[in-house]
């Protein structure tokens, strides 16, 4: 699924928030957003969900234009902190999330077996979410953002809090479904994360930097460090 | 069905939820107890004097455990004034009149109820008129304050349990989650209220029938239709519960709205009657659904009507929901601008 970003900026109350956004992520590509905190990754990411409105541009998902109710339905979204229900089971939630995108029972039951072993919770899946540590926690919250089989995952710092084994895990899954065709983006302020997008945009103050493989940003650079490429775009624009 | 997935999963939220379900399901029970044994249900041995009345009503008045004595009309209200007796019930060839020295929650509720009892027994058709030698007349007996608690209970209750959990939905962000699901925002609002619903279903269902058949609670007119104001009443308080939650943003916050949107709606429940308020402060109660609810219920309970009688209340109580409902529907537009 492709999306179109244009000329997007967006304010709130006083403060600009985002300006003049403009990029174009790729059918079938992981793409990282990657900034420091207050960037303004989160608030992009709501503005192509359509949780809140640009005020100027246009955003487009394939052909549908946001903000649409129709794109929410190939769109899977995980959120910065695991917003489950604590008092239902790991099976529950997931089918309450799937019933939301109108999956019939049978189906998503099919579905459930696969995506909770995908996230390895299978066992767990009958107990409440509230006796599940922070790292099942967010296995969980991924299977929630898959169950409705999406074209367009959008995540928000899906890693964070996660140890590197499970990131290890985790990362390995999102390269699988993007084998499987999907689209990815991913927000994240851990820099060796980038390295395995296919392209990322830096993201500072609201702007974007740079847009583009890794490889060929940090050749730009003279020590080969992401951080070079902030503190340069800081000495351009302070 | 995408509402009914919505119910079915705040009923299994509360369900797996002990605490709460408690708080719904047998914190009523355990109120309206208190209320009943604190003004209904005394061991006080009432004695009473009469003039000119059927033996049969003194007999059966008697059996009830009130010692009745035979006086002169001028001698039993002397003895009335003097606190000898408790009460005089004499003929006055219009009717029976019962006369009291003041009101006294307790006396007076135990001895109009056994009169009451009497007269319904020998389906006497003559009506018993009341008088307080001294202050006015405010009729409060168990079964009189007994409805308003039904409605104050099922309000307050289900006020608490919705909008906290509405703010536990926005706090830990389900909410936000939610809504950025292809799911629409009147089916989210029209799922909430019908889970809560559900619960506020059980709630009337239990308190009532545990009312009428263990507390002996006596409803003149239809209990379904009691049950029915109870329920409208409950999803009012969801609704205004989920409204309310839109300025917390924590549960103690939530609690913070007791003293403004509970409480007041006590006073004006019709345990205190509203036309003798100053300033024409009983206007107030006007916006407030348990005024609406409860004079439906008293209508229902105490004087015997049916819908004819009370369909401009629970035409109110539609209204509240629907206000609110209309209300909590644009203010999701916050987590979804479509």
């Amino acid at each position: 699924m492709q999306v179109c970003i244009d000329h997007v900026s967006k304010k709130f109350k006083k403060q600009q928030v985002l300006k003049d956004i403009n990029m174009k992520i790729e059918n079938n590509e992981i793409f990282g957003l990657i900034g420091p905190s207050g960037a303004g990754k989160t608030t992009l990411i709501r503005l192509v969900i359509g949780a809140i409105e640009a005020d100027n541009g246009t955003i487009q998902i394939g052909d549908i234009q946001i903000p649409s109710l129709d794109a929410l339905k190939i769109i899977g979204y995980m959120p910065q902190n695991e917003a489950l229900y604590e008092d239902l089971s790991g099976y529950d939630n997931l089918m309450f999330f799937g019933s939301m995108y109108g999956m019939k029972k049978a189906e998503l039951k099919k579905r459930l077996q696969g995506v909770l072993e995908l996230v390895e919770l299978w066992d767990a899946s009958r107990k409440k979410v509230s006796t599940y540590s922070g790292g099942m926690k967010k296995r969980l919250s991924l299977a929630a953002a898959l169950i409705a089989e999406p074209s367009l995952l959008i995540l928000d710092e899906p890693t964070v809090g996660i140890d590197p084994l499970l990131r290890r895990k985790i990362w390995e899954q999102f390269r699988q479904l993007k084998s499987l065709g999907k689209t990815i983006i991913i927000t994240t302020h851990v820099m060796d994360e980038a390295e395995m997008c296919d392209r990322v945009a830096l993201i500072n103050n609201g702007g974007i930097i740079a847009c583009d493989g890794l490889d060929t940003l940090l050749s730009r650079t003279k020590n080969h460090l992401i951080e070079d490429l902030f503190i340069e775009s800081e000495e351009i624009n302070p | 069905m995408k509402t009914l997935n919505i119910a079915k999963r705040i009923i299994r939220q509360i369900i797996n939820d002990k605490r709460s379900l408690a708080l719904i399901l047998i914190a009523p029970v355990f109120i309206f107890t208190l209320i009943y044994l604190l003004l209904g249900n005394s061991d006080y041995k009432a004695n009473i004097a009469e003039s000119g009345l059927q033996p049969q009503i003194i007999e059966y008045v008697e059996n009830q455990g009130i010692t009745v004595d035979t006086l002169a009309v001028n001698e039993g209200k002397e003895q009335v004034k003097d606190s000898k007796i408790d009460a005089f019930l004499y003929n006055d060839g219009n009717g029976i009149r019962l006369v009291f020295r003041t009101y006294d929650a307790v006396k007076t509720g135990l001895i109009q109820k056994s009169i009451a009892n009497a007269m319904k027994e020998l389906s006497t058709k003559s009506s018993v008129q009341v008088e307080y030698i001294y202050g006015e007349s405010s009729g409060n007996l168990f079964e009189n304050i007994g409805y308003v608690m039904l409605g104050i209970i099922a309000f307050f209750i289900i006020f608490i349990i919705a909008g906290v959990s509405f703010v536990k939905e926005r706090t830990n962000q389900t909410m936000e989650r939610l809504m950025m699901t292809p799911v629409r925002r009147w089916q989210v609002m029209l799922g909430y209220t019908l889970g809560f619903g559900f619960f506020a279903m059980l709630q009337s269902i239990i308190l009532l029938a545990y009312a009428i058949w263990v507390l002996h609670m006596t409803v003149s007119g239809s209990a379904v239709m009691a049950g029915i104001i109870m329920v409208l009443l409950a999803m009012s308080a969801v609704c205004i519960g989920s409204f309310f939650s839109i300025f917390s943003n924590s549960e103690f916050q939530m609690m913070q709205f007791i003293p403004i949107v509970v409480i007041p709606q006590i006073f004006f429940s019709g345990l205190i009657s509203l036309d003798t308020l100053p300033y024409h402060l009983g206007l107030l109660s006007k916006i407030m659904p348990v005024y609406y609810a409860c004079s439906a219920l008293k209508n229902v309970m105490i004087i015997g009507g049916g819908l004819s009688d009370i369909w401009p209340d629970l035409l109110a109580l539609f209204a509240f929901i629907l206000l609110f409902s209309v209300l909590n529907i644009l203010t999701l537009k916050k987590y979804r601008k479509i």
